[in-house]
């Protein structure tokens, strides 16, 4: 039989398509197969795979908390999931709530240390690699950088007794890593602050309250030298403000990340909401949303609500283990754009992207 | 100033309008006995007082009278290791629900209830600090109810008071499950939170039939200024009981179930098995004034694993078992 010319190149042009179709089918197989992902687990719905792929070419890396082998530690890993390393190993001590330096020299986090009444939470530091660790505040917590990586802000915990709800905390003090000297700041009643951050400029901190300072619960901006404060409108909780200062990042309600543009001027600051980066349902939520150091990205936590415990800790709560809760990575510029970088379930949360200067800077 | 109303050559009543709005001393009767010593009780006590305290409604346009002539004398109040101030209320019987209220309070039914001892006050930010107990209320103030507050965190708060005081806790706070034999604290159960509020009143609210009374009674919306008050303000119910009428809403032990009065059993009734909403009773600072009758219930989420639980409407005071001396028969 012969064909038209036009004939053959349709099909040649459904060979072609059908051959996409299989490498991208190679491909995605591929990729689902990374290393540092549980064998045999899949993307969850809703997930584009594909999405690894550009990741592979991101420089920066990811530290995040995990509960694996009975207790909490601190991993780092490549912003694909892949090559995942424990920088803490430490079996007596769990470890939790890192955030990088934005120089990515440094790592501060949490310890909760001791037991029974002696048992206490506090802040350390250590090298990007886990090594020269120190205590620099007892009984503190929710730790931020300032932009040129020679501060810490952290929050003083409201009780001597351990608790493990992130908001019990009284005050904000300012670390200097260079004098070791712990400076307060002037607002005295700053009250039940959690998820710190310092704008790049060092004029702001954001922070979420839950049940203080006149507030139920809201997202603040506070002066960093001052004591005017100002409540964002963003409902919801857990900001992080992004690299350049001018967007936020948060957890619009359980299901959804939010992305606002912020305006701050002397005497006012406000956010103006844009739109959900991802949007989830029940039963996965989305928490600990973390910009990239390049803004690309978004790596946030996903996982549902405990189903074996009625009650107790929220999962999304530093140190609250959570079995399924995986560590994603979306694309800032879209919507619903993500994909899962951590796969065994092993209560991965609070990441926190690192710069790596080979990257060849900011 | 006193207004005397001479009921036979034997009885008076000493009426005194500032002794009237204090607790337990709405009226106070005065007999003269023959050798011209005089005794003071309160009114309830016998047929011939209720007779008389009946009459001295009428004659002052009363409408409360007959709300009240059920209501028995004012219970007594313990003081806890911890200092708080407890009502122990008797074992008694009552009619739980309401004819006109909304669907979920009918049908009006029967319930009889074991003697407990609830706490005079809903529990404030101040009894939470003494505790070393973080609470996210929105209004703070010692005194002010705690609010904010999640059914889960409630009994939490429940079982460390109880250790605190040397007390078997009451709740395996995992699950949730109370165990209702031991000597701890708890919440009420929604019975006896209605038994408590009702103190032996049948009308809508433990004041009377009418709700223009209520802001003598209770922190609401036409009152509060949008925000909650320090405890024990207001008149307290006839049990002396303060705030069950407004304020915060406060949790009850039982999960919500709108059907469950017509499936309840009528001997301390402890609600559904299990739900996904619980029970709330007494209306609150941002509540209309029928959201502060005593049959009024509401089915809220209990925030369980919600961190961010932020109803700062929500409340709790907490109840005992009565000791065994003390619990009596269930009619």
């Amino acid at each position: 039989m012969n064909m038209s010319p036009q004939g053959v190149e349709q099909i040649r042009a459904a060979e072609r398509s059908a051959c996409s179709r299989f490498a991208a089918a190679v491909l995605t197989a591929a990729l689902l197969a990374l290393p540092g992902q549980a064998a045999g687990t899949a993307q969850p719905a809703g997930a584009t795979p594909l999405l690894l792929q550009e990741l592979k070419t991101c420089p920066h890396k990811i530290v995040f908390e995990t509960f694996r082998d009975g207790n909490w530690e601190i991993y780092i890993m490549n912003a694909d999931g892949s090559n995942p390393v424990n920088l803490t190993r430490t079996p007596d001590a769990d470890e939790f709530y890192p955030k990088a330096s934005p120089d990515g020299s440094k790592i501060c986090f949490v310890v909760d240390e001791g037991k029974g009444a002696a048992k206490a939470r506090n802040l350390y530091l250590m090298n990007l690699d886990g090594t020269q660790r120190s205590k620099i505040a007892d009984n503190a917590r929710e730790p931020c950088w300032s932009a040129d990586s020679q501060s810490v802000a952290y929050l003083p915990a409201e009780f001597k007794k351990w608790d493990a709800m992130d908001y019990v905390t009284k005050g904000l003090v300012i670390y200097d890593l260079k004098t070791g000297a712990h400076r307060p700041h002037p607002n005295p009643n700053i009250h039940h602050l959690y998820c710190l951050n310092w704008t790049p400029d060092g004029k702001w901190f954001v922070a979420t309250v839950h049940g203080g300072m006149g507030f139920s619960h809201a997202i603040l901006a506070l002066e960093s030298e001052g004591e005017k404060v100002f409540d964002l409108g963003l409902g919801g909780c857990r900001p992080d403000v992004s690299p350049d200062g001018k967007r936020v990042i948060w957890g619009h309600g359980d299901f959804s990340v939010g992305l606002a543009s912020l305006d701050f001027r002397p005497g006012s600051a406000k956010a103006t909401f844009l739109h959900n980066v991802v949007e989830s349902k029940e039963p996965n939520e989305t928490y600990h949303a973390d910009w990239s150091p390049d803004s690309k990205y978004i790596a946030f936590t996903r996982g549902a609500k405990r189903k074996d415990r009625k009650m107790g800790l929220a999962p999304e709560i530093p140190g609250s283990d959570a079995p399924g809760w995986d560590i994603c990575v979306a694309d800032a510029a879209a919507t619903n754009r993500w994909v899962a970088i951590t796969l065994d379930g092993n209560s991965n949360k609070e990441p926190d992207w690192v710069f790596v200067k080979s990257a060849g800077g900011k | 100033m006193n207004w005397i109303f001479r009921i036979s050559p034997r009885i008076i009543i000493l009426f005194n309008p500032v002794i009237l709005s204090k607790e337990y001393r709405m009226c106070a009767l005065q007999t003269r006995r023959p050798n011209g010593h005089s005794i003071s009780k309160t009114v309830f006590e016998t047929t011939l007082r209720l007779s008389a305290f009946a009459a001295l409604a009428l004659l002052l346009g009363c409408d409360q009278s007959a709300n009240r002539t059920a209501a028995a004398k004012a219970p007594p109040v313990i003081k806890t290791k911890s200092g708080t101030e407890m009502v122990l209320l008797p074992a008694g019987e009552f009619a739980m629900g309401s004819r006109s209220g909304n669907a979920d309070e009918a049908p009006v039914h029967k319930v009889s209830v074991s003697a407990f001892l609830m706490d005079r006050c809903e529990v404030t930010q101040e009894q939470y600090e003494k505790l070393e107990l973080p609470h996210p209320s929105h209004f703070r103030a010692p005194s002010n109810p705690v609010e904010m507050i999640g059914w889960g965190q409630a009994i939490a708060f429940c079982n460390a008071r109880s250790r605190a005081e040397g007390l078997r806790a009451c709740y395996n706070e995992e699950t949730g499950t109370c165990d209702f034999d031991a000597d701890g604290y708890r919440l009420p159960t929604e019975a006896e939170w209605e038994y408590a509020c009702r103190a032996g009143t049948t009308q809508d609210y433990s004041f009377g039939g009418d709700p223009r009374s209520a802001g003598q009674y209770a922190w609401f919306d036409e009152n509060a200024a949008r925000q909650t008050h320090p405890v024990g303000q207001k008149k307290p119910n006839p049990w002396g009981l303060y705030d069950l009428h407004g304020n915060v809403a406060e949790w009850c032990n039982d999960p919500y179930d709108k059907d469950y009065y017509s499936a309840s059993p009528s001997r301390n009734p402890r609600g559904p098995r299990e739900g996904t909403r619980y029970a709330l009773r007494g209306g609150a600072w941002n509540s209309k004034v029928k959201g502060l009758r005593s049959s009024a219930r509401i089915g809220e989420t209990p925030g369980f694993q919600d961190a961010c639980f932020a109803r700062d409407a929500i409340g709790f005071r907490c109840t005992r078992s009565a000791p065994d001396e003390t619990k009596g028969k269930i009619p």
